[in-house]
C-alpha cells in the first residue's frame, strides 16, 4: 500500500500554566490516507483540536508547545519545516475550517477580497483569474449569484452561508487534507446536514482526505470512512464506522454511545451517562485514564496505562480488558 | 421541491431590485456622520479655520509693498469680508467633497494634498524667523500715531493689542502655529500609538513587557513640567535643525512624544482582544504571515478606535500648546499663538481691554471643541454594531 498522506506519530502537545504542564495531547499516533475520510470524537478537551492545531502548528509558544512527534504530511514532516514554507502548507495543502462562521470571517472585507487573498497566497495567478478561481468555488458550494456575492460583506450572510464561504474559501486552493474543526457546531440542525453533505460531496470529488473533528456521534456515523476516540489526550479505539457504532471494544466507546439518542434502536426511558467528569490533564490518573470512571476497572487499570493494540474484534483498542469484557452483550445502563 | 426553489429564486430577485446599488461601508459611515449635527458643524467649522489659518499671509498683507514686511496693515471691511466669504465656501466645500460618495473621495483627497502642500510652504518661512514681526503690523492714524488697545469698530472688527497690533490678524496667524500642533502631533500619535500598541498587543511576553513598561514610563512622566523644561532647552541646543528650535514645530514634536501612550494602550487592548478572534486564527490558517496578519486583518479592524482617540489626543495637545505658550515656554512672541495672546490679553484684560483674551481664547476653545465634536461624531459612525433606521 502507498505511503499514508498524514502521518502522525507520538505527537505530545502541552501547555504551561500556573498550575502545571497540560498534556493537551499526550502520545497521539495515527495516519490518514489520501482521499479518506477520518472522524475524530471525544469529550470536550479531550485534546481533539489540539492535535488539529498541532498538525497545522498553530499551537502558539510560549503558551503551548510541541514537545515531541513527528507530523508527516506528503513525506516531509511539517514540524521541521522554516516558518516560510509552513505558510505555504498552510491553506494551500491542508486547509482548515473552523467551528464558528459568524467569527471565522475578516469582518471589514467583501467575502471576494477574503478569497482571492488565499488563492493569491497560494497560487500564481493574476488577480482577475484569482477573482474567476473565488467565483467558482462559490459556485461549487452553492451560494447563488456568486459573482454578485462576492462583493457582500460577511455581515449579510447567514451562518450556513459563511460556513459555505469557508469551505469555498478552504478547497479553493485544492488541498489534500481538509481539516474541519467541529464545522457544524453553530449551525441548526437542518443547516447542518446541507453542509456536511455539501462537504462530503465536494471532497469526494477532489480526492480530498478529511479529517472531521467533532463531538456529535450522529455526524461522523453518516460521513466518515473510519473513526477514533479520543479521550484525555490520547486515542482509545480506532476502526471502521461499523467496528465502532456496531461493536465497541474500549468502555469509554460504549459509554459514548450509551448517551447518544438512536432511532434504529429500542426506546430507552433515560439516555445513559458516562459517570464522572474527565481528569486533570496537568495529573492524570495512573494507569488507565478512564479507569476511574470505567465500570470494568480491575486492578492492572490502576497501575498500567493501556497501549493502543490490534483487539480480536478488528479495530486498534487502548484497553487491558478488551478482549475479555463483550460488551456488546452488555445492556447499557446495567452495571450503574 | 422546485416550488421550493423558484420561490427563493424570486426572492433573491426582489431583494436584488431593492438594493440595486450596494450599500457600502463608507456609505454607511457618511449617512452616520451626516446624522451627527454636531459633527457636521464641526467639520464645517475646521474647514473654515484651516482655510484661515492657511491663507493668513494672503489676506493680512495686502496693502504692503514687500509681501510681509513691515509697514502699515490695515484690514478693510471688505477685505475681511471677502475673506471670511471665502473661507467659508471653502469650509462647505470641505465638508461636501468629504461626505459625498466616489467623487468627493478624489476631490477630498485632492483637497487634502493641496492644503498641505500650501501650508507646509506658507509655514516653514513664516514660524521660522521669530524677530520680524511680519504678519500684524501696528495701526497707525491719519496722523501717524499708534492706536494702541482700541475697542472693536468697522475697519478694526476685533480691535488691536496693547502694542497697536490688530487683533483679527492675531488670531488668524495664531491658529497657525495651533494647526500645525494638531497635525504634527496627530500625526505622531497615530504613528507611535499605532505602531506600539501593534507590536504590544500581538508580540506576547517580552515584547509586550518591555514596549508597554515604556509606555508606563512616558504615560508617567508629568506632562506639564516636561513639557516646560524641554520647551525651555530646546532652543538651546546645538544639534536641532533651526525649524524645531524656534516656532510651532519643535513645541509640536514635543507634545507628540509625550501624549501617544494612551493610544498605545488602546491599540493594544484592541489587539489583545482581536488577534484572539477566530478570523486571525483562519487567516494563520490559510497561510498568512504576521506581516499580513498585523496590517491587513487587524489593524483595519482595530482602526476606528485609532482614528477616534487621535482626534480626541489633537484637541489635547492644542490645550497643551496653548497651556505652554500662556505659561511662555512654548511658541515664543512675537510670533502669535492663541496661548500667548491669552496671556497677554489676560493681562490687559483687568483694565477692561478685554478683546484680546475674548477673541483669542473663543478660538482655542471653538477649535478644540470642533476637534472634539468631530471625534465624537467618528466614534459613532465608525461603531460597525450601530444600525442605521432607514426612514
Amino acid at each position: 500500500m502507498a505511503d499514508p498522506l498524514l502521518n502522525v506519530e507520538d505527537l505530545r502537545t502541552y501547555f504551561s500554566t500556573e498550575e502545571g504542564v497540560v498534556k493537551a495531547v499526550d502520545g497521539v499516533s495515527f495516519k490518514v490516507d489520501a482521499g479518506e475520510r477520518r472522524g475524530v470524537v471525544g469529550e470536550s478537551g479531550c485534546g481533539k483540536s489540539v492535535t488539529a492545531m498541532s498538525i497545522m502548528r498553530l499551537i502558539e509558544p510560549p503558551a503551548g508547545e510541541i514537545v515531541t512527534g513527528k507530523v508527516e504530511f506528503d513525506g516531509r514532516d511539517l514540524l521541521k519545516l522554516t516558518e516560510a514554507d509552513m505558510q505555504q502548507v498552510r491553506g494551500g495543502d491542508i486547509a482548515m475550517i473552523f467551528q464558528d462562521p459568524m467569527t471565522a470571517l475578516n469582518p471589514v472585507y467583501t467575502i471576494g477580497d477574503q478569497l482571492i487573498e488565499t488563492i493569491l497566497l497560494h497560487q500564481d495567478v493574476s488577480k482577475s483569474e484569482a477573482r474567476d478561481i473565488a467565483i467558482t468555488a462559490l459556485d461549487d458550494v452553492q451560494i447563488p449569484h456568486a459573482g454578485k456575492v462576492m462583493e457582500d460583506y460577511p455581515h449579510q450572510f447567514s451562518g450556513g452561508m459563511r460556513q459555505r464561504v469557508m469551505i469555498a474559501m478552504g478547497l479553493s486552493c485544492e488541498p489534500k487534507l481538509l481539516i474541519a474543526d467541529e464545522p457544524t457546531t453553530a449551525l441548526d440542525v437542518t443547516t447542518q446536514a446541507q453542509i456536511m453533505n455539501l462537504m462530503l460531496e465536494l471532497a469526494e470529488q477532489r480526492n480530498t482526505a478529511v479529517l472531521l473533528i467533532t463531538h456529535d456521534l450522529g455526524v461522523v456515523a453518516g460521513f466518515c470512512d473510519s473513526i477514533q476516540v479520543m479521550y484525555a489526550g490520547s486515542i482509545v479505539e480506532r476502526g471502521t464506522g461499523d467496528e465502532i457504532f456496531h461493536n465497541p471494544q474500549h468502555p469509554y466507546t460504549w459509554g459514548l454511545l450509551g448517551s447518544m439518542t438512536r432511532l434504529d434502536e429500542s426506546q430507552q426511558e433515560r439516555l445513559n451517562s458516562v459517570r464522572g467528569a474527565p481528569p486533570s490533564l496537568i495529573n492524570p490518573p495512573t494507569g488507565c485514564r478512564f479507569g476511574p470512571r470505567c465500570d470494568f476497572a480491575q486492578d492492572i487499570c490502576r497501575e498500567a496505562l493501556p497501549i493502543l493494540h490490534q483487539s480480536q474484534e478488528g479495530q486498534k483498542v487502548a484497553c487491558h480488558r478488551s478482549d475479555e469484557l463483550d460488551l456488546k452483550s452488555i445492556a447499557i445502563g446495567a452495571t450503574s | 421541491m422546485t416550488e421550493r426553489e423558484s420561490a427563493s429564486e424570486a426572492i433573491l430577485d426582489v431583494a436584488e431590485g431593492i438594493s440595486a446599488e450596494p450599500i457600502t461601508q463608507w456609505d454607511l459611515f457618511v449617512t452616520r456622520l451626516r446624522r451627527h449635527r454636531l459633527a457636521t458643524i464641526a467639520f464645517f467649522y475646521m474647514g473654515f479655520i484651516g482655510f484661515v489659518a492657511l491663507l493668513a499671509p494672503l489676506f493680512t498683507c495686502q496693502k504692503d509693498d514687500t509681501f510681509c514686511g513691515r509697514g502699515p496693515v490695515e484690514m478693510s471691511g471688505l477685505t475681511t469680508v471677502l475673506m471670511l466669504a471665502t473661507a467659508l465656501l471653502v469650509g462647505y466645500f470641505a465638508y461636501r467633497s468629504f461626505v459625498s460618495k466616489l467623487r468627493g473621495m478624489a476631490v477630498a483627497l485632492t483637497f487634502v494634498t493641496v492644503v498641505l502642500g500650501i501650508f507646509l510652504v506658507s509655514s516653514w518661512g513664516l514660524l521660522d524667523v521669530p524677530h520680524v514681526n511680519h504678519y500684524a503690523d501696528q495701526l497707525p492714524d491719519e496722523s501717524g500715531r499708534i492706536l494702541v488697545n482700541i475697542a472693536p469698530r468697522g475697519s478694526i472688527p476685533l480691535g488691536t493689542d496693547d502694542l497697536g497690533r490688530d487683533v483679527l490678524a492675531r488670531v488668524i496667524h495664531g491658529g497657525r502655529a495651533s494647526l500645525a500642533v494638531g497635525l504634527v502631533v496627530g500625526a505622531l500619535v497615530a504613528l507611535l500609538g499605532t505602531v506600539i500598541g501593534s507590536l504590544a498587543g500581538y508580540y506576547p511576553g517580552v515584547v509586550d513587557q518591555s514596549l508597554m513598561r515604556f509606555t508606563d514610563l512616558v504615560l508617567g512622566l508629568p506632562l506639564l513640567p516636561v513639557a516646560i523644561v524641554v520647551g525651555r532647552v530646546l532652543p538651546e541646543l546645538q544639534f536641532l535643525p533651526g525649524f524645531l528650535k524656534q516656532g510651532a514645530w519643535g513645541i509640536a514634536v514635543l507634545v507628540g512624544l509625550l501624549v501617544w501612550g494612551a493610544l498605545a494602550r488602546i491599540v493594544r487592548a484592541e489587539f489583545l482582544s482581536l488577534r484572539e478572534k477566530e478570523f486571525v486564527e483562519a487567516a494563520r490558517a490559510a497561510g498568512a504571515s504576521d506581516r499580513r496578519i498585523i496590517f491587513r486583518h487587524i489593524l483595519p479592524n482595530a482602526l476606528s478606535p485609532i482614528i477616534v482617540q487621535t482626534t480626541l489626543i489633537v484637541g489635547t495637545a492644542i490645550i497643551l500648546e496653548a497651556a505652554l505658550s500662556f505659561l511662555g515656554f512654548g511658541v515664543r512672541p512675537p510670533i502669535p499663538t492663541w496661548g500667548g495672546m491669552a496671556a497677554s490679553g489676560a493681562s490687559i484684560a483687568v483694565r477692561g481691554f478685554w478683546w484680546e483674551l475674548v477673541f483669542s481664547a473663543g478660538a482655542l476653545i471653538s477649535t478644540v471643541l470642533a476637534i472634539n465634536f468631530i471625534g465624537d461624531g467618528l466614534r459613532d459612525a465608525l461603531d460597525p454594531t450601530q444600525t442605521i433606521e432607514r426612514k
